[in-house]
């Protein structure tokens, strides 16, 4: 408590600084420190798994970032379809289009899994963006490999098939590739979820993971386990 | 001063980005191919470039268009080796061409690293809306 009262004077010091000042504070500024902790206009908000972070219409005037466990961005069709857009985890920012000037949320975000969030008020991201190198350096190399996912999903989602998308949405899921190795066994995911991630329907899903349990691709009984073998559905026309 | 918004500052970002070699395309001109180096980033000075997924068929789909103030081929940046889509000049188009080296000092500065923060923001929100668009009509044939 003590400790915590020590940090606010420091930064309400911070904020009174001249600008060379503010140029070593931006040396020494800790991204890790300031995503991991609650502050001024930015506070940690706990999830249990299914509950609602926001929903789609909803104003956009924060940014959110995932401390721990797992966030599902969707959208609903007119017609009431759902179309999962991403899953996220720890380490990732969602609720960015606050940034871009989007007026309301397009999508709902719900967790998981049992999930802690920071939630920033867009104003006080905004300038911690704009006075913190160390932070928005961060922030851009984030965005730019998040980019990266989301072009990657849109173009395997203008040509390949749905059992291609399905094979590809596991092996992203497993985390196949990413640093920290793969991690073979999936969270908890429903078949309606995946339909919903690939874009197809739920009886498809349960056709192409029978065939794949078969060609011995993944393990099925209850929670999933992705063998790397299930690359060949990828890579092969 | 506490700015409300995330200033673009197009103006002083080509200020900073004035030392660097200017290449012109002509339009229809390819810049870039999947396999290509991954070595340098792009900013638009003027003109317009589409970028598209290329697939082992050869089939083409645009993911994004691109104008004046956008960066392109900043996927480098996040240490793509190799560049995954194809760039076409959709007009005659003038773009500055930064190493990849030489624009990591450019981050630290103000003007450049604000201008690929707006950019990125925007490419994000069209992807993911073009991302939507595609998932929903899927599921509409569904």
């Amino acid at each position: 408590m003590l400790r915590r009262r020590g940090s606010m004077q420091h930064k309400r010091l911070a904020r009174s600084k001249s600008i060379v000042q503010h140029k070593q504070d931006a040396a020494t500024f800790d991204v890790q420190a300031f995503l991991e902790s609650a502050g001024a206009a930015r506070k940690v908000v706990s999830y249990s798994a299914s509950a609602v972070v926001f929903s789609q219409g909803d104003p956009c005037d924060t940014v959110m970032y995932v401390q721990r466990g797992s966030i599902k961005l969707s959208v609903l069709s007119h017609a009431g379809k759902e179309a999962v857009v991403a899953v996220l985890g720890p380490g990732d920012f969602f609720g960015e289009g606050a940034l871009a000037e989007q007026p309301v949320r397009i999508g709902t975000a719900k967790a998981m899994t049992d999930s802690t969030v920071l939630v920033i008020d867009k104003h006080e991201m905004i300038r911690v963006l704009n006075e913190q190198h160390t932070f928005s350096n961060r922030f851009i190399a984030y965005m730019l490999a998040r980019n990266i996912r989301v072009e990657a999903d849109l173009v395997d989602q203008l040509f390949n098939s749905s059992e291609k998308r399905l094979a590809r949405t596991l092996l992203l899921l497993a985390r196949y590739g990413k640093e920290g190795g793969t991690q073979r066994v999936l969270p908890k995911v429903s078949q309606e979820t995946l339909a919903e991630m690939v874009g197809t329907t739920r009886s498809r899903v349960n056709f192409f993971m029978n065939k794949f349990k078969k060609l011995g691709f993944i393990d099925y009984d209850g929670h999933i386990t992705v063998h790397t073998s299930l690359l060949s559905v990828v890579l092969h026309d | 001063m506490v700015s409300r918004s995330l200033p673009t500052v197009t103006r002083t970002a080509l200020l900073d980005l004035k030392p660097f070699p200017r290449v012109k395309f002509r339009r229809a001109e390819i810049i870039f191919s999947p396999g290509d180096a991954c070595d340098c980033v792009m900013y638009i000075q003027c003109g317009g470039v589409k970028v598209s997924g290329v697939s082992d068929s050869g089939r083409e789909a645009v993911v994004a268009v691109l104008g004046p103030g956008d960066f392109l081929g900043e996927g480098c940046l996040a240490g793509e080796p190799r560049r995954m889509r194809r760039a076409t000049a959709v007009a005659r188009s003038t773009l500055v061409v930064v190493a990849r080296d030489e624009m990591l000092p450019l981050l630290r500065r103000a003007p450049v690293s604000r201008r690929l923060l707006a950019h990125v923001l925007a490419r994000h929100a069209t992807m993911e809306q073009a991302l939507i668009d595609q998932l929903l009509r899927i599921m509409l044939h569904n």
